[in-house]
């Protein structure tokens, strides 16, 4: 890793790659709150 | 789960104690106490005693169910027994226990059920000991010193007896207890050790290393019973003429202490439901082989902790004819990302766990019989190693901190290289698994659910790594990745919309900061106009929340 003249190398490619991330990860978490809701809702019935 | 392990001291659990507003209890003081003609007196002091040392006659392993271990293992083939014991992670002597620790991973017990005769286990041992996995261990889902048997002749025989017939048989093979010295098993506990010190004394006059460890693990339910044991226990050894010195020697040897206190303890197990982070791809169900327990003889396997399986365990009974679902043995420790002991990084071949493997034939994948639970353990393997891996950059700052001098950026950079080749390595057959995990969501209703669960994490953990490969291969700096990687790993449910700006900015800012050509003004003023809320975003997400470092917290970076 060598120092280089300051050029942004947060290209499109990365960005992509994060915003990806950001959107499983949000399906994720959406997942995991409707899995504890219907637990809860099952013990509540 | 989630522990700092340290030589074992008294003051960390006096200090402890102190700052809990709990009091110092000696046991022996209660019992007269008890006795006492005051009953206000003699009430508090039996109710103490109830909570922190005595057990209910029906909790303890003496009065539980008795089962034959010799019996139970030699259902088995002659091949499936070499098998098993060369793949054994673990001799679980009783079934539930009496720690009551509340984060136990594999659910609260409350008591014992069932333990195994002391005869069988002796016959066992005599029979097979010499055979046994060196790394196996007297206890899992219980604690050791739980274990109590009377036998026909009214004896009691406790772990102590377990460890000495074991030592007949395995004299110098390293061994591994951990407690949380139960409720009713104080003087057990102490007996034993108590056998350990001449043990280890022994071996200190031949020169040799010690072969025995033992981790008292502690929070604030045990906190005073594990005080006063060990202070009884270097009492009693001091009492018997050996020095203050000698005992340190001992402790400093043999005991280590790992405390577990809220902010240490992982979201997982009992406590899956308060996880709102990646940050608990870790667990310390850390092998795969065998577990012979007095209620069945079970495969186990390691797997990411997760809503379906929250202790990362992933166990299935073992019957005889099940050859090929006996796993090789594996323990994670040996695929740690740093080698703590001996200051080095570890090599390529040792970064990812591999998939499970068949211990009768070990080029062949472990299959389970269901082909859905298959898949779903297949993908959660993969997202367990693949997360370590994450956390293996994540902590790299960490370990190169801990041992400056020793460990160069250099060798980091190396390293961060072999991470990135294992990682792309294995991608292919990630995404393979994901595929194949496709075709079974045409099931019932409730299975595909749980299968779309593990596809999707699966992905999340494959796209944060390659993103991380990416960033390595394109020779980000070091502290670019490290950051990045923790922001993954600490990444919330709340703040996961604003990660593509956190993630973005800390790239950029990463990079004004580490550009040599510019001047600290220059570089302070070039930050700013990235975007205003840049800073406190990357701040926020990042949680650099030292006041020390929470102004210009970037400069570190440098």
């Amino acid at each position: 890793m060598t120092q280089k003249k300051y050029q942004s190398k947060c290209t499109q490619e990365i960005k992509e790659k994060v915003k990806k991330i950001s959107q499983l990860l949000t399906e994720l978490f959406k997942k995991e709150d409707e899995f504890f809701k219907s637990l809860k809702n099952n013990k509540n019935g | 789960m989630g522990e700092s392990v340290d030589a074992l001291r008294i003051e960390p659990f006096t200090h402890t104690r102190k700052e809990l507003g709990l009091e110092f209890l000696d046991p022996d003081l209660l019992r007269a106490q008890a006795g006492s003609q005051d009953p206000q007196q003699a009430d508090e002091a039996r109710k103490k005693l109830l909570a922190l040392w005595d057990l209910p006659e029906e909790r303890d392993a003496k009065n539980a169910e008795t089962k034959d271990l010799l019996q139970q293992f030699e259902q088995f083939s002659e091949e499936e027994k070499k098998l098993i014991l060369e793949n054994l992670a673990g001799l679980q002597l009783t079934e539930g226990c009496n720690g009551g620790c509340y984060f136990c991973l594999f659910g609260t017990k409350k008591g014992v059920i069932a333990k195994y005769s002391f005869s069988s286990i002796r016959a066992f041992l005599e029979k097979y000991g010499s055979k046994m996995n060196q790394q196996m261990v007297f206890y899992w889902d219980s604690d050791p010193f739980d274990y109590r048997d009377i036998d026909e002749q009214e004896n009691l025989h406790t772990f102590v007896d377990v460890y000495k017939v074991f030592r007949q048989k395995q004299q110098e093979t390293c061994h591994y207890v951990s407690t949380s010295i139960p409720r009713g098993s104080t003087n057990d506990f102490i007996q034993f050790m108590l056998y350990a010190f001449d043990e280890d004394k022994l071996r200190q006059q031949q020169g040799k290393n010690p072969i025995l460890t033992v981790r008292i693990s502690w929070a604030k339910h045990n906190v005073q019973r594990v005080e006063a044991t060990i202070i009884k226990l270097k009492q009693t050894l001091i009492n018997k003429g050996y020095s203050e010195e000698e005992v340190d020697n001992f402790f400093e040897r043999c005991l280590i202490s790992g405390c577990r206190f809220e902010n240490d303890l992982k979201k997982i197990g009992p406590l899956i439901n308060q996880h709102n982070n990646m940050l608990d791809i870790e667990t310390p169900a850390c092998r795969d082989g065998i577990l012979i327990r007095p209620n069945s003889i079970d495969t186990i396997m390691m797997t990411a902790p997760t809503i379906y399986e929250p202790s990362g365990q992933k166990s299935i009974p073992l019957s005889p004819g099940q050859i090929d679902l006996i796993p090789l043995y594996l323990s994670r420790l040996d695929y740690e990302g740093y080698d703590q002991n001996s200051s080095t990084l570890r090599f390529k071949s040792r970064l990812m766990l591999p998939p499970i493997r068949k211990a009768a034939d070990p080029n062949q994948e472990l299959t389970l019989p269901n082909q859905k639970e298959d898949i779903v353990l297949k993908l959660g393997r993969e997202t367990y190693t693949l997360g370590r891996l994450r956390d293996d950059i994540a902590n790299f700052l960490d370990y190169y901190y801990q041992h400056l001098g020793k460990v160069t950026l250099t060798q980091g950079e190396i390293f961060f290289q072999e991470i990135a080749n294992s990682f792309r390595e294995r991608q292919k057959y990630t995404q393979q698994q994901i595929e194949k995990a496709r075709r079974y969501l045409s099931t019932n209703p409730q299975e595909a659910e749980k299968i779309e669960y593990y596809i999707l994490l699966a992905q999340v953990y494959l796209s944060e790594m390659d993103l991380l490969a990416t960033l390595i291969e394109r020779n980000f700096f070091i502290t670019t990745v490290v950051m990045v990687a923790n922001g993954l790993k600490k990444i919330g449910k709340n703040e996961v919309a604003q990660l593509p700006t956190a993630i973005e900015s800390l790239i950029k800012i990463s990079e004004i900061v580490s550009n040599k050509e510019l001047s600290e003004d220059e570089k302070r003023k070039q930050i700013e106009e990235l975007s205003p809320q840049a800073e406190v975003i990357v701040s926020k997400i990042f949680d650099l929340t030292n006041p020390d470092t929470n102004k210009n917290w970037w400069t570190f970076l440098i």
